[in-house]
């Protein structure tokens, strides 16, 4: 028995022998994808070139991130960067972007107004606090309770109007804020990424549109390559849709 | 003694050849533009004619050598059933000097002895542009070349291909320069001329009107695409081949404006400029207003700012809305509020503006109005007690900086999906009440087996036991009557069970409760 069990032992440490070879070769192969992915990470991190004092060299793939991933907070960086390589119109256009996309959020209407520049009041700037509720995540979390709330203090064996009082409460407290956001975020904002013109529907100039002017459009309609618009100063006409839309 | 028929009849006929002769239409077709010293080619036609040509006097033009052609050309056309003809016959002439000429009637011959002449024309004649050659040229100008900031230029675009064969572009590759403010709509026109060798080209030209902000040089380059194309059978174009055309530069300087007798006002306006005010009452109450506007009127009026104004001691005045209400003429409005009863004089105001035709500073000015102002019917406001604030007034509030925030490099919380509140909102109500509807499914009270078919089931096995305990399950729900027949029932059932008996016919006796449930 003993002998048998030695052999075994013996036959047991040969196997491990023969293995250590291929356990060695996994764990560099396996060092090497990894130090293969960090570099690539490296490679692709958009913010690397501006890092690095190159904020023009990073706009490209920070376009290409915003475009990809449609968060705010990527539209913000590349506005970001923009302006950082002194392309102020497009900067605009993209921190615009931001603004509209969570509109809640004060950092892009801080980096607007730091270029004084004042987006128009929406429906979350009149509420103000009220609105704070019905906004993100928390939000949508308490609406989708308040609605259980409710669908199920109606449906009852027996009603249960506590449940629907608390159902309708937090809905009241919630849907202003919800839909306050929900239309800023409808908005039709846009930013002129170049000096141009306002133009009547005949052609004719109205008005000169400096670089960076924020106007709000009327309908989301194009006509003969431009936008119904108006800007802050109530003059109304028609934009031209290349001078709004910036290009990395 | 002619009949009345025979008459009727030479008046239709002669009414007829009448209007045959007015047909006869000769015209004289000239190449536009009439260019010196190049072989061109006209044709003189007559439309209608009865009769073939067979001559042309061509009169003697001083500065014009012309001749006829070889051969002409006869066509037969037919439309909605009318018929037309027309011959042409064709002229070879050349032009000697640029001059502008006067081309007599020519006089057509027919073979029939009949003639027709054509109108009299004057034309312009001009030299050939040497500077076309090859088979595309395209060149840049800008209209003046020199200006000063905000002073208007025209960049004029000029691109001509030779029509020998179909050559055609896609669209003009210049643009103006960059730092150039565009200040209006690009125009376009099409015109055709001909070159040294008598070629004929086709030209077209773009203007943009444009104008700068800062001195310094603006070039306008580049490269224009064309294509060498052919007609397909549906007669669409056909690109063969492309090619690039090199663009003769032009450059605009703006210069900075001239500072030998610049007034210390003068705001950057560039003229012509003319200045006007007016004022919508010239009588007012005390502590009423009169809108008062200046309206400045030149092409560059955008340029201006609003001027301050210089009122008496009691006249306030309260700025409105500046607006370009059309292009050209810009209006600055002010309510103002005299104060005091009298004759209010509102001074003429002055906007020195440049003017770049004489390259001096030049001043428009308004005339000073009179508003006259009558007593009121406005009362002092009265303060009775202590006037004096009782606590100390709130500082001014300090107006708040904003910096650009830091990059977010992918920090920020992810916002919830762009999904409806309503359609959320709707799934959870159905959600709530779908789990309520679940809830009352689920502690809904269970029935108990049928008693009626328990207690035939219980008689066809004939198990005494399993009939006394049906029977005692059904008793609850039982009607006098059923009581009665439970009772026989069970009578039966105990006699069998502890007398002994014969149950007899228990299906019989107890058939009115089987259907109990």
């Amino acid at each position: 028995m003993n002998g048998i069990a030695t052999v075994r032992r013996s036959a047991d440490s040969r196997a491990a022998g023969a293995a250590k070879p291929e356990v060695q070769k996994s764990l560099i192969t396996l060092l090497m994808f990894a130090g293969l992915l960090t570099s690539l990470r490296g490679a692709d991190d958009p913010y690397a070139a501006w890092g690095h004092g190159r904020p023009q060299d990073a706009i490209a793939s920070l376009h290409h991130q915003a475009l990809a991933s449609d968060r705010w907070d990527a539209w913000l960086d590349l506005g970001l960067a923009a302006l950082a390589a002194g392309r102020e119109g497009d900067g605009i256009a993209w921190i615009l972007a931001a603004h509209q996309r969570a509109p809640e959020r004060p950092e892009p209407r801080q980096a607007l107004r730091a270029l004084n520049l004042t987006p128009p009041s929406g429906w979350l700037d009149h509420l103000g606090p009220l609105a704070v509720p019905g906004l993100g995540w928390g939000g949508l979390l308490l609406i989708t309770l308040a609605g259980l709330l409710l669908g199920y203090g109606v449906c009852a064996p027996r009603r249960r109007p506590g449940m629907v009082l608390i159902g309708a409460g937090l809905l009241l407290v919630t849907l202003p804020g919800r839909i306050a956001w929900e239309h800023d975020q409808g908005r039709l904002l846009v930013a002129a990424v170049r000096d141009s013109q306002l133009y009547d529907s005949a052609g004719r100039p109205i008005a000169a549109i400096t670089v960076g002017t924020l106007l709000e459009q009327e309908s989301a309609a194009v006509w003969a390559e431009r936008i119904l618009v108006h800007d802050a100063q109530g003059h109304r006409g028609h934009l031209p849709l290349a001078d709004t839309v910036a290009k990395p | 003694m002619v009949s009345r028929g025979s008459c009727v009849t030479a008046l239709i006929l002669s009414v007829l050849a009448l209007s045959q002769l007015a047909a006869v239409e000769a015209k004289l077709q000239l190449p536009d533009p009439l260019v010196t010293g190049v072989v061109l080619r006209g044709s003189i036609s007559v439309e209608n004619s009865a009769a073939r040509i067979e001559r042309i006097d061509l009169p003697a033009v001083a500065g014009l050598e012309w001749n006829t052609g070889r051969g002409s050309n006869y066509e037969v056309r037919l439309a909605n059933g009318v018929r037309t003809t027309r011959e042409s016959m064709p002229l070879v002439l050349r032009v000697q000097q640029v001059a502008e000429l006067t081309i007599p009637a020519v006089t057509v011959v027919f073979d029939d002895g009949s003639t027709a002449t054509t109108n009299a024309v004057t034309v312009k004649t001009q030299v050939a542009d040497t500077s076309l050659s090859g088979e595309a040229n395209a060149s840049a100008s800008f209209e003046p070349a020199t200006i000063v900031p905000g002073e208007p230029a025209m960049l004029i675009y000029r691109l001509a291909l030779r029509q020998d064969r179909v050559r055609a572009i896609k669209q003009p590759s210049l643009t103006p320069p960059a730092g150039l403010l565009v200040t209006g709509e690009r125009s376009e026109a099409k015109t055709e001329t001909v070159d040294a060798e008598g070629r004929e080209w086709s030209v077209q030209t773009w203007s943009w009107p444009v104008t700068a902000a800062a001195p310094g040089t603006y070039d306008a380059r580049g490269q224009q695409e064309w294509y060498r194309c052919r007609n397909d059978f549906f007669n669409q174009l056909v690109i063969e081949s492309t090619h690039q055309a090199p663009i003769r530069p032009a450059t605009l300087t703006v210069t900075p404006l001239p500072d030998a007798g610049r007034p210390n006002d003068f705001d950057g306006l560039i003229g012509p400029l003319a200045a006007s005010a007016s004022i919508d009452r010239s009588r007012i109450s005390t502590g009423e207003g009169a809108v008062f506007t200046v309206t400045l009127t030149g092409p560059q009026v955008g340029l201006g700012h609003r001027p301050t104004l210089m009122l008496p001691a009691g006249v306030q005045a309260y700025p409105k809305d500046d607006a370009e209400d059309k292009s050209g003429e810009r209006h600055f409005r002010w309510d103002v509020v005299p104060g005091n009863t009298g004759e209010l004089t509102l001074p003429a105001l002055t906007f020195p503006y440049f003017d770049p035709a004489t390259r001096t500073y030049h001043r428009a000015s308004t005339a000073p109005l009179t508003i006259t102002v009558v007593a009121g019917r406005s009362r002092d406001l009265v303060v009775s007690g202590d006037t004096r604030p009782t606590r100390p007034l709130t500082p001014p509030p300090v107006e708040e900086k904003f910096v650009l925030p830091p990059p977010m490099r992918g920090a920020a919380v992810s916002a919830p999906p762009l999904v409806g509140t309503w359609i959320v909102l709707s799934a959870a109500l159905i959600g709530g009440g779908l789990f309520a509807l679940v809830q009352r499914l689920a502690t809904r009270p269970r029935r108990g087996p049928h008693r009626g078919k328990a207690l035939a089931a219980a008689i066809n096995a004939k198990d005494l036991d399993a009939m006394a305990r049906a029977l005692f399950a059904l008793r609850p729900d039982l009607d006098a009557a059923g009581r009665q027949t439970a009772d026989a029932l069970e009578h039966a059932i105990d006699q069998a069970r502890f007398g002994a008996r014969d149950a007899g016919d228990l299906a019989a006796l107890a058939a009115p409760l089987v259907g109990i449930a």
